[in-house]
């Protein structure tokens, strides 16, 4: 009984915390990795086949910290890659696909819960949120096809007694 | 009990016992009231060099696997995105990688191109995770961990310039996990990088 007080008397205090201090960190690894991730999934339901077709690409973003040429960028390679990989061609002339992103972001969530002062369970929870939209229009300008997605990939740090973790459990 | 041998006071067992467990007691409040922290302030002390070392570390483990032996001979031009933040138009860690990834082609014998119109192969750089994650662990009067994660996940897509034809991909991953210990909230930082 002795060995078990003085176990429980060491964990006790005990504290694990997840610390961000942007901007100097930089953005978040886990930050990056779930944007990334989710727009990877929302791009795996595109209900339009390029293969054979001329694609003249753009895409308009209004998310990105302090400016958005990152993300049109990152997204537009992404696109890139999508087009080609389907036998497609990025030229003009044929299709004009325009993607556009108003909402890439994430939140961030603490818990803690803890009984009599005593920490039993310490999360950290990220949660993106990223709505894309894709309008094809024909060579003429008549949009084709609007497709709209949002799917936010999510990654949660779990704690117990604020000793014992983090487990990920990615969404 | 106090005992007198050849009129010296001499201290007994349980006097002397009482005495180490003061001495104990005073050595645990002075070194209970000690405490190291790590400090940061961003961001006029620019970012923090262990922000900086792991994720370079980690780029470099992820670069360990690259088969850059397949662009000897070629001309290149790099383009590289990411989900960092920026003022201008590239980030620090894009123009970092961009930089890097020239001088390892480089030194597997390819040729940078100075424009993309000049190159025979575009080399597309997504960097999904160029960053951080950082931790701090207090076993509270025993022990106090800082642990920086440095994370780098990247694709790779290497496109014919002329034809728009895609070569190759290559995924790419490295991880540097570097932990500060301090024993005691005073004794440290003893440090090791994996």
């Amino acid at each position: 009984m002795k060995k078990i007080l003085a176990v429980v008397f060491v964990l006790l205090p005990a504290c694990a915390t997840v610390d961000y201090t942007a901007p100097g960190q930089g953005t978040s690894a886990e930050l990056q990795s779930i944007l990334a991730k989710s727009l990877e999934e929302n791009m795996k339901e595109i209900p339009f086949d390029p293969e054979g077709k001329k694609v003249d690409l753009q895409v308009h973003a209004s998310g990105g910290y302090q400016n958005s040429l990152g993300l049109e960028g990152y997204v537009k390679s992404l696109f890139r890659e999508w087009i080609l990989s389907k036998g497609g061609k990025l030229d003009q002339g044929q299709f004009q696909m325009a993607v556009f992103l108003p909402v890439l972001g994430d939140t961030a969530v603490r818990r803690d819960l803890s009984y009599q002062y005593i920490p039993l369970y310490y999360s950290e929870k990220f949660q993106a949120t990223a709505r894309m939209i894709v309008v094809i229009k024909d060579a003429e300008g008549k949009t084709v096809r609007v497709w709209q997605k949002a799917d936010g990939a999510g990654l949660s740090d779990i704690y117990l007694m604020r000793i014992f973790g983090p487990f990920d459990i990615p969404r | 009990m106090e005992i007198r041998r050849g009129g010296r006071i001499v201290m007994g067992r349980k006097e002397k016992a009482l005495l180490s467990w003061a001495k104990i007691i005073v050595l645990i409040f002075f070194l209970v009231s000690a405490c190291a922290t790590k400090r940061y302030w961003g961001p006029t002390m620019g970012r923090s060099a262990d922000s900086q070392f792991t994720p370079a570390d980690a780029l470099e483990k992820a670069l360990k696997s690259a088969s850059f032996d397949r662009y000897r001979g070629k001309t290149v031009w790099i383009e590289v995105y990411s989900l960092t933040e920026r003022t201008g138009e590239d980030s620090p860690e894009e123009r970092f990688l961009r930089s890097w990834l020239g001088e390892k082609l480089v030194a597997h014998g390819a040729r940078l191109a100075n424009s993309v119109n000049q190159s025979e192969i575009l080399l597309d750089v997504k960097a999904r995770v160029f960053g951080i994650h950082q931790t701090r662990r207090d076993f509270i009067l025993l022990l106090y961990i800082e642990l920086t994660d440095g994370i780098v996940d990247l694709h790779l897509t290497a496109y014919e310039q002329e034809s728009g034809k895609i070569l190759h991909t290559e995924d790419l991953k490295g991880e540097a996990k570097y932990r500060e210990y301090y024993i005691l909230y005073i004794f440290g930082p003893i440090k090791s990088l994996k």
